[in-house]
C-alpha cells in the first residue's frame, strides 16, 4: 500500500502545478482576445 | 539571431522527462532502509528547492539586467522567474512538512533551514504584490530588482543554512563530508528529476513571458486607441 504522506506529497505538488498552469492558460487566453478585439478596432488592424 | 527552441517540443520534452523521473523515483531508486517508501518524497522536495533557490539566481540576473541597460526583456525574464519561482517554493513548503511528519513526528520547526525557506517565500509574495499594486512605470521595476536581490542573498542563506548552523533539517547529500552521500541509484534520480524540474521552470517561464508580452502589446494599442 502506497503511503499516505509520500501520495499527499505527490498528488498536492502535481494540483498545485495544474492550477498554475490553468491560471497562465487563462490569463494567456483573456489577453490574446483583448489583443484581437484592439486590433480589430485600430486602423492598422483593419486592413 | 539564433533561432528560438519550439515552445511545443519544450513541454513535449519536459513531460517525457517528467515521466522518466516518475518511473526512476518509484520502480528504480532503492528503498531507504530506515525511512522506507516516504523517502521517496526526498527527489520532489529537493529538486522543488534546488530549483525555487535558483530562481532567485535568475531573478537577480534579470533584475541586474534591468537596473544596468533598463531593458524591458531582462525585466521580464525577472518577474517570470519570480512568479514561477513562487510556485516551485509553495512545493517545497508542502512536501517539506509531509517529509518531516512520519519522519522527525513534527509538521514544522522553526530553525534555521526552514524559517530561511519561509522568509524567502515571503519574499517571493512581497516581489508579486510590489509588481501588483505599484503601478508607476519605471519606479515598479527598480523596486521589483531591489527586492529580487534581497531573495538573492536570502536564498544564499538559505542554501548554508545547514552548513553555517546546527538545525533539524537534514545536513547536505551534496559536499556534506565524509557522512554525507547516497546509492549510485539514489543520485542518478536525484539529477533526472531536478533536470525534469528544471526543464518544467524554463517551459512556465517562457510561456509567462509570452503573457507579459502580449499585455504590453494591449497596453501599446489601448494606448494609441484612447
Amino acid at each position: 500500500m502506497v503511503n499516505k504522506f509520500l501520495f499527499a506529497a505527490y498528488a498536492l505538488v502535481w494540483i498545485i502545478f495544474m492550477v498554475y498552469a490553468w491560471s497562465l492558460s487563462r490569463r494567456q487566453a483573456r489577453l490574446l482576445k483583448k489583443l484581437e478585439d484592439l486590433k480589430a478596432k485600430t486602423p492598422e488592424g483593419k486592413h | 539571431m539564433a533561432k528560438k527552441f519550439p515552445i511545443g517540443a519544450h513541454l513535449a520534452i519536459t513531460l517525457a522527462w517528467i515521466v522518466i523521473s516518475l518511473y526512476m523515483i518509484f520502480l528504480y531508486a532503492p528503498q531507504e532502509l530506515t525511512m522506507g517508501e516516504v523517502q521517496r518524497i526526498f527527489y520532489i522536495h529537493f529538486s522543488l528547492a534546488m530549483t525555487a533557490l535558483f530562481a532567485y539566481g535568475f531573478v537577480f540576473v534579470g533584475s541586474i539586467g534591468y537596473l544596468w541597460k533598463r531593458s524591458k526583456a531582462t525585466d521580464d525574464f525577472a518577474f517570470a522567474c519570480a512568479e514561477v519561482g513562487f510556485v516551485f517554493c509553495c512545493g517545497v513548503l508542502v512536501t517539506g512538512p509531509l517529509w518531516a511528519k512520519p519522519v522527525w513526528g513534527i509538521w514544522w520547526t522553526w530553525d534555521a533551514r526552514l524559517t530561511s525557506t519561509f522568509i524567502l517565500w515571503l519574499l517571493y509574495i512581497a516581489y508579486l504584490m510590489l509588481r501588483a499594486y505599484v503601478t508607476n512605470p519605471g519606479r515598479t521595476e527598480s523596486l521589483s530588482a531591489v527586492v529580487g536581490t534581497l531573495g538573492f542573498i536570502t536564498s544564499i542563506v538559505d542554501y548554508m543554512a545547514i552548513r553555517w548552523w546546527r538545525t533539524q533539517h537534514p545536513q547536505p547529500v551534496i559536499g556534506g563530508g565524509p557522512s554525507s552521500g547516497l546509492d549510485p541509484r539514489m543520485w542518478a534520480t536525484v539529477f533526472v528529476t531536478w533536470g525534469a524540474f528544471l526543464c518544467l521552470f524554463f517551459y512556465l517561464v517562457r510561456v509567462r513571458i509570452g503573457i507579459a508580452r502580449v499585455r504590453r502589446e494591449v497596453s501599446r494599442l489601448r494606448q494609441q486607441w484612447a
